[in-house]
């Protein structure tokens, strides 16, 4: 299984995953014109990913602002971890978010509400 | 349009779902156990759906407010600039003002040694060739004293319309240093 990798640009994020690594990261500002289209290339890697994944799988969330549309393509990422976690493997979300960026804490407060995966909370050290 | 379509790209998953679900509701023939089966499955893709319109909502509410944060900093300095910009406006008068009456001094003082040039060169005209020919056409020193005396009444005149010329003159060339 190939490596999804994309570079981020002033619209969408950093999306480094790579089926050998440990961790996945996706990292950056995620407003693109269509959130659909841009992570759907994504979703379905992951389901081809959900199939045969490592037992332990970190996922990294470094988002510093994305639109509704995003969050809820967020959401469809993070179900696919719930299948994972769902098939006995465990796997973990790190959401990190910067001290005084008290509204991407409350997103990622809100996405640990609804997603049934470990998930963490990590403030970025100044 | 195009917009309509990528809103509801969002939901397709659900949007599937539930047509599959309805698709079964009319089904009449359809066992007890797999409408249960049914029921409990959109149950929990209702409960779902419930989670997620929370978060999108709470995501679209910060986003809102975060925007409406930078439009109220947007506008604050734009009212900042405003005042700035009159500020601007009150002080480049000022300094025009206070760049004409520094013109109209040197004009003023250009003007006055001109007309006191003219004083005495009328004065010398007056004493050393008027003078005399009066006094040997008419033989009356007060003719003489009244010519002097017209000469005196001119300056001011004279002063003036030098000093207008000289203002008119100067603006004009402060007038086409401004178009460069």
């Amino acid at each position: 299984m190939e490596a999804y990798y994309l570079e981020a640009t002033p619209k969408t994020p950093r999306l480094d995953f790579n089926p050998d690594a440990d961790t996945f990261v996706i990292s950056g500002r995620s407003i693109p014109e269509n959130s659909i289209e841009f992570y759907k290339p994504l979703l379905d890697w992951l389901d081809d990913y959900v199939s045969n994944p490592k037992k332990s799988i970190i996922f990294e969330v470094k988002l510093e602002y994305f639109n509704t549309s995003s969050s809820k393509c967020m959401v469809e990422i993070f179900r696919k971890f719930e299948k994972i976690h769902t098939a006995g493997h465990e796997p973990m979300v790190k959401w990190y978010y910067d001290e005084e960026d008290e509204d991407m804490q409350e997103s990622g407060e809100d996405f640990k509400d609804i997603i049934k995966v470990p998930f963490k909370m990590i403030q970025n050290k100044v | 349009m195009s917009k309509a379509v990528t809103q509801s790209d969002v939901f397709q998953a659900e949007i599937d779902f539930l047509k599959e679900v309805r698709i079964l509701a009319e089904d009449e023939n359809l066992p007890a156990v797999k409408v249960k089966e049914n029921y409990t499955a959109l149950c929990n893709k209702y409960d779902r759906l419930i989670g997620e319109a929370k978060l999108l909502t709470s995501v679209s509410d910060r986003l809102h407010s975060r925007l409406s944060e930078a439009n109220e900093k947007l506008k604050k300095q734009s009212d900042e600039i405003n005042k700035i910009n009159d500020d601007l406006k009150v002080n480049n008068q000022l300094l025009q003002d206070t760049i004409d009456q520094l013109v109209k001094a040197k004009v003023g003082r250009k003007a006055s040694s001109i007309v006191l040039l003219i004083a005495i060169i009328l004065f010398i005209i007056s004493e050393g060739v008027l003078e005399p020919l009066v006094e040997e056409k008419f033989g009356n020193e007060q003719i003489g004293f009244l010519f002097k005396l017209g000469i005196a009444i001119l300056l001011k005149p004279i002063d003036v319309l030098v000093e207008r010329y000289m203002m008119r003159k100067a603006l004009k060339s402060k007038g086409s240093i401004t178009k460069i």
